[in-house]
């Protein structure tokens, strides 16, 4: 009678084992899958928005160097190639003896459509992600409208989309992602600017055309400026650089070439 | 008809209007980016779509002029546009200020007063910000919120951020704390983050040559020689970056102002040629008129008579005029000639006299005073053929004279001197000298005849003698002996050649000018001839000829550009040699490379260095430089050469350079694992352990090279250093095991994971204190390790193992790995000891034998099967009788030659062997059992095999009850059938067997006829024939 005891107690024992690790098993896939919704229902207001937003800054982190590097542009059309990267001139002439013409007078709104560009379908593809853990929550969203605005010290991305869901016993209703990305972009570009019209400040000709680059660093002391490259077909590429972050800015150009 | 009219001048006045209005667009003006208020001079309106454009290329226009925008306290200088906007995006009011240049606007920076801000029921909460931000009326202005007086929960901590224009310490509140260092900016410092919340201050000077951050100075040539240019250098953030000024030195290098920055400036040398003699549009800020008498303050040794003897000397920038004493001996002109002057002698007495000379010969020339470079070589880059361009430009100091003389009869009688404007006058020494300068002017012989043409009274006396000693008819004459004198160089005046060949250099790369790397030289020639005859009366006619040519690079040194560290150019290039060429891409950073067209040769590579030295430690970084004996980009593979140049896998450093490094990590290369070290550098990953060879090739920059046969760097690199302590896999036999039978020792074989040195012990201790060493393959050997399925062995005899059967004896076991390093072990590579013992048991065996076996006595089988099976049964020993039993069998009993053969089955207590087809015989067997312990036994025995060809007998029939009954002699089956038809012929399966196998036999009695069959187990029966029927019969 005692060994027939024995026996149901560690059959028991096993069965219990059995059931254990597979609900062990079963809590960690459902974990894994639903970490983001456990977050949503104990935050869903704040954990939507800061995942949209992370997913935005993520974007923007990925294009911003690939831009910088490049002059502005991810395929500059007109390029002088450096050390293998394409760097876009900026203000160029094909001519000798000649004044640049400023290719580019709106680059910062190139530069915003570009951002957008890339920004957009990684926005949608976040939402995507969330409207399929979301599925089963009544989850609706409208159509996304996204702005980009480059501005001091920022990058600004306008994100609006209408989302509704029901979590948690609770509406949600969110509509604006917007956020902020700390960003030295503008400054490039405002120096960028200033260099480029140092450079056509000039009297093709008759006075020697560059930036006054050491003036320009003592006006912007957080930037390094220089000009890496000048080659005897009189392509120039300037660089300027964050001193603290170490991010650079390349852009060509090509002006007021001297022959003998 | 006048609608019609009407209707074509509309019409065309729209085109017209169009057409203009296309004009107009295409002109560039101004774009405001209304959306950041940036201004871009020079646009295309095509391009500023979003934007205002203005008609005015400059940005002159209010909307763009710049002023200072003042944000926070920090100014800069931006459009009022801008202005607005960023005032706009930081809330503020904008401050825009007109009246403050760059300077001003710079200088004005945040100066807010920031202070701890104390707040907290206990005073104990702190912020760091400014009064105007502080919600509390206890406020610290500049006091840290970490000061220990104001006892605030805010603490230091020794973490650093870089903040404004220093590092701080960061406290507890993680707010800045009190200052580390001040990283001032404009006294050469920055702050930097160093490792993890760690700042510090870093310089941004060029210390090493005592030039602060921004600073810019100018590298100039010291004079003005092909190939030279121009430089800007300037000190940016420790490093100094070099700005080519425009080269042929259409660019000189200058100060801006009085500062301490230089820029490039426009040198319009040509403009100056252009000038030619006329003074006035000789534009002193870039050009001089030559040659210039130089300030008296000036003169070498500051005398200032006049009316002695004259000399012009030419230091190749000015021509320096000095009137000197000579026939005094006043002055050493030697002195000065080996100082590179040049003497040109002339008498005379007359003050200004000299200027007269040079006025006479129109030597006035405009020249630059930074001579700019010629195109004196044709471009193939360019593509421009530039020799006759610069034939042109050398050509502004060519200069041509003739001297007109002659003898008119009626007249002075003499020979005479006539004008090179109007040979119809003549040349009177009171007026002018004219082209007699090119010969010699000589005022000794003052005063002159009142004769016209007196002029050639101030040749030399050795001239004039020629033309005072001859008469009429003696033309031809005087031409020889003129042209004498030319032949031996006495005509013209050597000074006046050296005079015109330093105009020449003083042009541009023309003359005698070499290069900068001491190459080539240009020329100036000059031909003088006479010839006699023409027209009335005697005539001699002289024509003197300078031709200015330009500079010509001889065969140099192609490698000398760039040598200097400063960009090669093409024109740098061809000055440094006629056989150079230049290609754009071929030098270090993109600077270009000047190369040799007879240099056709591959690069050739010589390694420099592998540091550290082979074999390369594994997890160490591992330096390749090699160089190169020209401006080249190399590639590399690993251990696979390829055919060619541009199959080679990886980049052997950056671009163009004689010395090309690359950094191998080891081990683990992939092509994603290509990491940035440092700009230049790149870093590999290596594969693995072991020999390997990376092949090179180079490519210089006129491509030569591509399939040169590869550069072998072969290095080893070591193997991973060992960290682990070895392992017993397995043992034989394994622990646990029995022991021969009343013995206490074994050998056992340890099978270990790599080679090692063991040792054992009885109880558990240290590697060094144990005794007991066993014998251990203690190298690495593929063979060894083979030969034991990859293990190392180590082997001995284990003893003292316990004879109590109820126990057993535990031995602990350490080894110790890589022999090899004993006594050279280093912190990398050591050997490994096993911290744990490995614990085997032996235990004793109990008494083994043959407990059972099978057959004995008589073994009887049918004839057609007489298959024995021998069946032994083992016991005891180490395994509970498990063991490998023998067997060996003959018909005799000392078995003769008989050797023992396995069981069919053993390896287990019972043992079963079968014996087949013998013929019935007396049999021996003989057994031997062996177990794992080594413990044996053996046994012999014997059997009878008999056969039994007989079939059964019914010994007895009877009935019993209601069963008919039957025995039989031996074991047998017995069938019954009643049908009569068939009788005793029946087949077993249509009849019924009766019950029973042995001997006694029974079936139901229904009163018939039975018909009994019976068949022995060796198949013994009657097959047609009954062993017996049985009838019933009525009593």
């Amino acid at each position: 009678m005692k060994t027939e005891n024995k026996r149901a107690q560690v059959t028991l024992f096993i069965i219990l084992a059995i059931v254990m690790i597979i609900l062990i098993i079963g809590i960690f896939y459902i974990i894994r899958s639903n970490t983001s919704l456990g977050a949503l229902k104990k935050d869903p207001q704040n954990s939507f928005r800061t995942d949209i937003q992370s997913c935005a800054e993520q974007a923007v982190a990925e294009i911003e160097p690939e831009l910088e590097i490049h002059g502005g542009f991810l395929n500059p059309k007109n390029n002088y190639t450096m050390n293998k990267t394409a760097v876009a001139y900026l203000c160029y002439t094909s001519q000798d003896e000649e004044l640049c013409t400023n290719e580019h007078p709106l680059l910062t709104a190139e530069m915003q459509k570009q951002i957008e560009e890339y920004v957009k379908p990684e926005l949608e593809s976040c939402f995507d992600t969330k409207k399929q853990i979301l599925s089963r929550y009544d989850y609706n969203q409208e159509a996304l409208t996204l702005g980009v605005e480059i501005k001091p010290s920022t990058i600004n991305i306008k994100i609006n989309r209408k989302v509704s869901f029901n979590i948690a016993e609770q509406q949600v209703v969110l509509e604006n992602f917007d956020t902020k990305i700390n960003s030295a972009l503008y400054d490039f570009l405002r120096i960028t600017n200033q260099i480029i019209n140092e450079e056509l400040d000039c009297d093709c000709g008759r006075e020697s055309c560059n930036a006054q680059t050491a003036q320009l660093m003592k006006e912007n002391q957080k930037f390094f400026i220089t000009k890496p490259v000048f080659t005897a077909k009189g392509a120039e590429v300037y660089r300027i650089e964050e001193a603290l972050t170490g991010k650079q800015f390349n852009f060509a150009l090509r002006n007021c070439v001297r022959t003998p | 008809m006048e609608k019609n009219k009407l209707n074509i001048l509309i019409v065309g006045l729209v085109l017209a209007s169009i057409f203009s209005i296309v004009l107009v667009s295409a002109e560039p003006g101004c774009c405001l980016d209304i959306s950041t208020g940036f201004c871009s001079m020079n646009a295309e309106e095509s391009a500023c779509t979003t934007g205002n454009f203005f008609d005015n290329p400059s940005c002159s226009n209010n909307e763009c002029n710049l002023g200072c925008c003042i944000i926070s306290g920090n100014g800069q200088m931006t459009t009022s546009r801008t202005c607005e906007l960023n005032s706009r995006t930081a809330n503020v009011v904008k401050d825009f200020r007109n009246d403050l240049n760059r300077s001003e606007c710079a200088g004005i920076s945040a100066s807010k007063v920031k202070g701890a801000c104390i707040t907290g029921e206990y005073n104990d909460l702190c912020t760091y910000t400014t009064q105007e931000d502080c919600g509390s009326d206890n406020f610290k202005a500049g006091i840290f919120c970490c000061d220990v007086s104001l006892n605030t929960s805010c603490k230091k901590t020794t973490k650093t951020i870089c903040q404004d224009d220093g590092a701080y310490y960061l406290d507890s509140c993680n707010q800045i704390c009190e200052k580390k260092e001040n990283c001032d900016y404009n006294s050469g410092f920055i702050c930097e983050k160093k490792g993890i919340e760690q700042a510090h201050c870093r310089s941004l000077n060029c210390d090493s040559i005592g030039k602060k951050n921004g600073e810019s100075w100018c590298i100039s040539p010291e004079e003005a020689l092909a190939g030279s240019r121009y430089f800007k250098q300037i000190c940016v953030d420790g490093e100094v970056e070099t700005e080519p000024c425009a080269d042929f030195r259409l660019e000189t290098c200058a100060n801006v102002s009085a500062g301490d920055e230089v820029t490039c400036k426009i040198n319009p040398w040509q403009d100056c040629l252009a000038a030619g003699n006329d003074s006035e549009e000789c534009n002193p800020e870039y050009c001089k008129m030559w040659p210039t008498a130089a300030p008296e303050s000036e003169n070498p040794e500051g005398e200032t008579e006049t009316n002695v003897n004259i000399q012009i000397w030419g230091n190749g920038g000015n021509i320096v005029i000095l009137t000197n004493g000579v026939s005094s001996g006043g002055h050493d002109s030697g002195y000065y000639q080996a100082s590179g002057f040049i003497p040109i002698t002339l008498t005379g007495t007359n003050e200004g006299s000299l200027e007269k000379y040079f006025q006479d010969l129109r030597l006035a020339t405009c020249l630059p005073l930074v001579q700019g470079g010629i195109n004196f070589y044709s471009s193939k880059n360019s593509g421009k053929s530039s020799t006759e361009s610069a034939k042109s430009v050398c050509s502004a100091g060519d200069y041509s004279a003739t001297l007109y003389f002659d003898h008119d009869k009626g007249d002075c009688g003499k020979w005479r001197l006539k004008s090179w404007d109007n040979p119809d006058e003549y040349i009177n020494g009171e007026d002018v000298w004219g082209n007699a300068g090119i010969i010699t002017m000589y005022e000794g012989l003052l005063p002159l005849d009142s004769c016209e043409g007196n002029g050639l009274q101030l040749l030399a006396p050795s001239i004039n003698s020629i033309f005072a000693e001859a008469g009429d008819g003696d033309a031809a004459a005087i031409a020889k002996k003129l042209n004498s004198l030319a032949s031996s160089g006495e005509l013209p005046n050597p000074a006046v050649i050296r005079i015109l060949q330093e105009r020449c250099r003083l042009i541009s790369d023309c003359g005698q000018k070499s290069s900068i790397f001491g190459n080539g030289g240009g020329s100036g020639v000059g031909t003088f001839t006479c010839r006699s005859g023409g027209g009335e009366g005697d005539h001699v006619t002289c024509n003197f000829q300078f031709k200015c040519k330009p500079f010509k690079a001889g065969e140099g040194d192609c490698s000398q550009c760039g040598s200097d560290g400063l960009p090669c150019s093409e024109y740098r290039c061809k000055a440094a040699g006629g056989n150079c060429d230049f290609y754009e891409k071929g030098g270090v950073d993109g600077s270009g490379s000047c190369v040799s067209s007879t240099d056709t040769a591959p690069p050739k590579i010589t390694l420099k260095s592998i540091t550290p030295n082979p074999p390369i430690r594994p997890y160490t970084p591992a330096e390749f430089i090699i160089t190169t004996d020209k401006n080249s980009e190399c590639k590399f593979s690993l251990d696979s050469a390829g055919s060619k140049f541009d199959g080679m896998k990886y980049d052997f450093g950056d671009g163009f350079d004689t010395e090309h490094k690359i950094i191998l990590n080891i081990p683990g290369q992939t092509d994603n694992n290509v990491l940035d070290l440092e700009e230049g550098t790149l870093a590999f990953n290596l594969m693995k352990e072991g020999n390997h060879t990376i092949y090179v090739r180079c490519l210089d920059a006129a491509g030569h090279g591509q399939s040169m046969a590869p550069f072998a760097i072969n290095f080893e690199v070591m193997q991973n250093p060992d960290k682990l302590a070895p392992v017993v896999m397995n043992a034989s036999p394994v622990s646990g095991s029995a022991i021969k039978y009343n013995t206490t020792q074994k050998n056992i074989i340890f099978y270990l994971n790599e080679p090692a040195e063991c040792k054992w012990e009885l109880n558990d201790t240290e590697y060094s204190e144990m005794s007991h060493n066993l014998t251990c393959q203690t190298l690495p050997s593929v063979n060894a390790a083979l030969e034991n399925n990859g293990y190392y062995t180590c082997s001995g005899t284990l003893g003292n193992v316990t004879l109590n059967l109820s126990s057993q004896t535990k031995f602990y076991l350490r080894c110790k790995d890589q022999a090899w390093l004993e006594g050279k072990e280093s912190d990398l590579y050591s050997r490994n000891t096993n911290q744990e013992s490995y614990v085997y048991s032996l235990r004793p065996s109990s008494i083994f034998n043959i407990s059972q076996y099978s057959p004995s006595g008589d073994v009887i089988k049918k004839a057609a099967n007489k298959t024995v099976e021998i069946k032994v049964t083992t016991s005891g020993g180490g395994s509970n009788g498990k063991s490998k039993c023998y067997w060996k069998l003959s018909n005799f009993s000392d078995f003769g030659d008989t050797t023992f053969t396995e069981f069919y089955t053993t390896n287990s207590n019972l043992h079963k062997q079968i014996i087949s087809d013998k013929p019935t015989d007396t049999y021996y067997v003989g057994i031997k059992c062996i177990d794992a312990s080594e413990n044996q036994a053996e046994l012999n025995f014997s059997y009878n095999l008999l056969v039994d060809e007989s079939v059964p007998l019914i010994t007895k029939i009877y009935q019993y009850s209601s069963s008919l009954r039957v025995k039989t002699n031996e074991a047998a089956k017995c069938y019954v059938s009643s049908n009569i038809s068939n009788g005793c012929s029946f087949l077993t399966a249509n009849s019924t067997r009766m019950e029973g196998s042995e001997l006694d036999h029974k079936i139901n009695w229904e009163g018939k006829t039975y018909f009994i069959r019976c068949e022995d187990y060796f198949g013994n029966a009657n097959t047609d024939q009954c062993n017996m029927i049985a009838r019933t019969y009525e009593a």
